[in-house]
């Protein structure tokens, strides 16, 4: 029998990996084990090396370079427009107007359409630009070429497109991105010729890789009751979730039962933060720093943070930077980063220790502010943490399930109520720096009131969301192993006008009504049956689409006063095609079959539906005909 | 190339052991005297994998082979190949530690603070380049200075034995230098084909000019 292999694939912001393991057991025994795959990538403008992971950069090649750069054995000759890794990343930095970074934070951005060229952001080479979703097809194109070529099992042979179709793949995407963001993973995947991919969240995929390498002793290290706060900051997101242990006759069982807001806030912003104290530093004494040497400068301080943090006896690190020209005797400028500074900037700036009232400050934005990234305002990942912390408490509250399942783990404080994990699992490279670790350990301890918490061994910072995600498709290609308890980690609502007479200068609040509740499992289905729409044949019809992380109460039907409340997601749209007078109960839209049949107006319910993939789907059905047709996520940017 | 950095070696060496230095720029120095006889020692290797090409590499190759067209395969010849191969790693060295800036440069012209500034980005800079493509370890496990006794079977190619040797084992003697050995190398691959082989194997560093 041929082997079969489970597939998972971190599509990261700033690095991407992928991860393989075999669905058929190897033989009795014997470890399962999860293998990265290196991956292959031009290094300079003259070599090609294979590493493990693949920086998410994409640089738009100039016409030159485009003839002159060596191409990828995939590329088969043919030079493409376009670069991706490590020589993309590095030689890119340098042309900003051709790098496209940071794609994926795109995705889940309301003001503007993904699927719009708009990257490199800010660039002037309009004719060149590529829009966000085309750049994750693209990242994701480079992966499946990588994985055609590795070789496995005994005979070392690369697996075929026809093998590589029997395998199951997971794509992890970050438990903050909503449906829209979710969706367009998922078609990006598919467009790149993965075919239909399971969609797992990040923050899960780390909690499996920890499961993974815990063996069966994980149950040894939680107990019931536990809730278990998955702390997860790159280099350029950070992302909370929490997962809940309960015991179910005799067995051990995981729920995740919030997820945080996307917060663009990460390890990068620390090395930013450093480089320009000694910038202004530098510029104080009269030295001038051009934007190569900021370049240099940054990467500087990457490494004099990464050395101080691993080795106490030093006090400070100290940083030459190099003259752009060739002599580098006469032109180097010296300064140093010093522990204090260090300690100051990274610690005391990031993660100072503050109580759970104090939130993140929201900057009044000016109406000119130029749309852009949402980069988060307030650099204080504290904040950010006691603001997560407190939402969940809103969150579970709201759900009398949920709330079972946290009564150990309820903080107050101030009078303010809030969810106090009692063990943490750190994930992304910021957390290989003990120190920060531990500043994020004394920070929880203190919201805690110094309720015991401990920190779960055994996380692999960069590399655990791939294999996490390689082990999650193997479990679920089994169909047996421990799996989280997730569903949807957001509940969804459309937007109806209120009916109420016209009153002049008044603006009606618009309601909501919930379409998805927060945890729907997949593969479960729900119909909103008390509510039944008149829609015309043939017309364009909007919906507003809104979502929420704290609303874990809401029921499907659930209507809420002011959908201002919400999060707005998206919008829907549909157009019914006339119904066709054939009774068949097909579950397909059907095509518009004759357009000389005029519009009518025909009754439909709305259904709600989460594939067996984990994506989303709304279909409005003709309960008569038994008709039913998909209504579109409408592209973002209104 | 080999002959300039053993230039350079024993310039760095002479300097100091011949001229004062301030205590403060004595490890900077030193650093460059321990960085720069690595480097040739890497560089001798590569020069040693020209007839023997290691086997680790091999299968990335082969694998790639075939997909080349057959007559651009024909027209570079194995020296070509490893010239480019040499030269691509100066360029690596280059575009992360400056190298061949550092050795490039008038060094007598500067003082030893200027020096030792420099020496931090090429011993930073080729650090990671090393670390990149090889694991490098002392070939002896124990300290320098120590005494060893060496049996009839003994590596030849891993101890050199100096001084007083006589013709038949025990060789007793004191470990002066602990060697180094790398115990992983992977080169990246350097672009073969007929229109890249001559840039490969000319250009270390291009030009660079900044437009607007």
């Amino acid at each position: 029998m041929d082997t079969r292999y489970a597939i998972g694939i971190d599509l990261g912001t700033s690095n991407s990996a992928l991860a393989i393991t075999s669905i058929t057991p190897v033989s009795p025994g014997s470890a399962e084990s999860v293998q990265m795959v290196p991956i292959m990538q031009l290094t300079s403008a003259q070599t090609i090396d294979s590493k493990t992971t693949l920086p998410s950069a994409l640089y738009l090649c100039t016409d030159q370079e485009q003839r002159q750069l060596p191409t990828l054995p995939w590329d088969e000759g043919q030079p493409p427009a376009s670069v991706i890794g490590r020589f993309a990343s590095a030689h890119g930095s340098l042309l900003p107007e051709r790098l496209v970074t940071s794609a994926k934070s795109w995705l889940c951005n309301s003001h503007s359409d993904p699927q719009q060229p708009l990257l490199p952001w800010n660039s002037t080479l309009e004719e060149r630009k590529v829009s966000p979703f085309d750049a994750q097809v693209q990242y994701l194109r480079h992966l499946r070429h990588t994985i055609l070529r590795h070789e496995l099992g005994s005979n070392k042979q690369p697996m075929t497109a026809a093998e590589l179709e029997q395998c199951t793949v997971t794509i992890t995407v970050p438990a903050s991105f909503d449906e829209v963001a979710r969706i367009l993973t998922a078609d990006a995947a598919e467009e790149a010729g993965w075919g239909q991919v399971t969609l797992l969240e990040e923050q899960q995929a780390a909690f499996y890789h920890w499961l993974e390498q815990s063996g069966d002793d994980w149950r040894g290290q939680v107990e019931q009751g536990d809730i278990i706060l998955v702390c997860d900051i790159g280099g350029g997101t950070a992302d909370f979730s929490l997962i809940a242990v309960l015991e179910q006759q005799g067995n051990l069982h995981l729920e995740r039962i919030s997820v945080g807001d996307h917060i663009l806030l990460g390890g990068d912003n620390m090395d930013l933060a450093l480089a320009y104290t000694l910038k202004a530093e530098l510029e104080g004494d009269g030295q001038k720093i051009d934007n190569g040497q900021l370049l240099s400068l940054i990467h500087s301080c990457r490494r004099a943070k990464e050395t101080l943090f691993s080795d106490d006896s030093l006090d400070s690190f100290p940083i030459s930077i190099p003259s752009r020209g060739a002599s580098l005797f006469a032109k180097t400028i010296t300064t140093r980063l010093t522990r204090q500074q260090l300690h100051t900037i990274a610690l005391d700036g990031f993660l100072p220790i503050t109580t759970i009232e104090q939130q993140p400050t929201k900057q009044p934005r000016s109406g000119l502010k130029e749309v852009g990234l949402n980069y988060a305002s307030d650099a204080v990942l504290s904040k950010h943490l006691a603001q997560f912390l407190v939402r969940s408490q809103i969150n579970v509250e709201s759900n009398p399930t949920l709330k079972a399942l946290a009564t150990k783990c309820q903080g107050q404080q101030n009078g303010i109520a809030f969810i106090r994990p009692s063990a943490v699992l750190f994930n992304g490279g910021i957390f290989k720096a003990a120190p920060i670790r531990q500043r994020v350990f004394e920070l929880l301890q203190s919201f805690n009131d110094n309720q015991p918490l401990r920190e779960l061994q055994g996380a692999n910072f960069d590399l655990a969301v791939a294999k996490g995600a390689a082990v999650y498709a193997r479990t679920s290609a089994r169909g047996e192993g421990i799996r989280i308890k997730a569903g949807t980690a957001r509940s969804y609502y459309i937007g109806i006008e209120s009916s109420m007479p016209a009153i002049p200068g008044l603006i009606q609040p618009l309601k909501a009504l919930c379409v998805v509740p927060q945890g729907m499992e997949e593969g479960s289905e729900f119909s909103l049956d008390d509510r039944e729409f008149s829609l015309m044949t043939g017309q364009p019809v909007e919906f507003r689409f809104f979502s929420s992380s704290v609303r874990a109460g809401d029921v499907v039907g659930s209507q809420i006063d002011d959908a201002e409340e919400l999060e707005e997601t998206s919008q829907l749209e549909i157009t019914l095609p006339p119904i066709t007078n054939t009774s068949d109960q097909s579950s397909q839209s059907s095509p518009p079959s004759q357009t000389s049949q005029p519009s009518q107006i025909i009754p439909v319910k709305l259904h709600s539906h989460i594939t067996e993939l984990g994506t989303l789907e709304l279909w409005m059905q003709h309960h008569e005909s038994g008709q039913r047709w998909k209504i579109e996520f409408n592209v973002r940017g209104h | 190339m080999l002959s300039f950095l053993t230039l350079l070696t024993i310039a760095i060496i002479s300097t100091l052991l011949y001229t004062p230095i301030p205590e403060q720029f004595l490890p900077m120095v030193q650093m460059a005297a321990i960085a720069t006889p690595t480097l040739l020692l890497v560089i001798q290797m590569l020069n040693l994998g020209k007839t023997s090409r290691t086997t680790p590499d091999q299968p990335a190759e082969k694998s790639s082979q075939p997909e080349q067209p057959a007559a651009a395969a024909k027209a570079i010849s194995t020296e070509e190949s490893n010239d480019a191969a040499v030269v691509q790693f100066l360029a690596r060295l280059q575009e992360k530690g400056r190298l061949i800036d550092f050795i490039m440069d008038d060094i007598s012209a500067y003082d030893n603070e200027s020096v030792g500034a420099a020496a931090r980005i090429v011993h930073q800079g080729c650090c990671d380049v090393l670390n990149d493509s090889f694991t490098i370890e002392a070939v002896h496990a124990g300290e320098e200075m120590e005494t060893i006794s060496l049996a009839d079977n003994y590596d030849s190619n891993s101890y050199r034995l100096i001084g007083k040797v006589p013709d038949a084992a025990p060789f007793d003697g004191q470990v002066l230098h602990r060697g180094w050995k790398t115990t992983r190398v992977n080169l990246p691959q350097v672009v073969n084909s007929e229109e890249h082989i001559e840039v490969a194997r000319s250009i270390i560093a291009p030009a660079e000019i900044e437009i607007g």
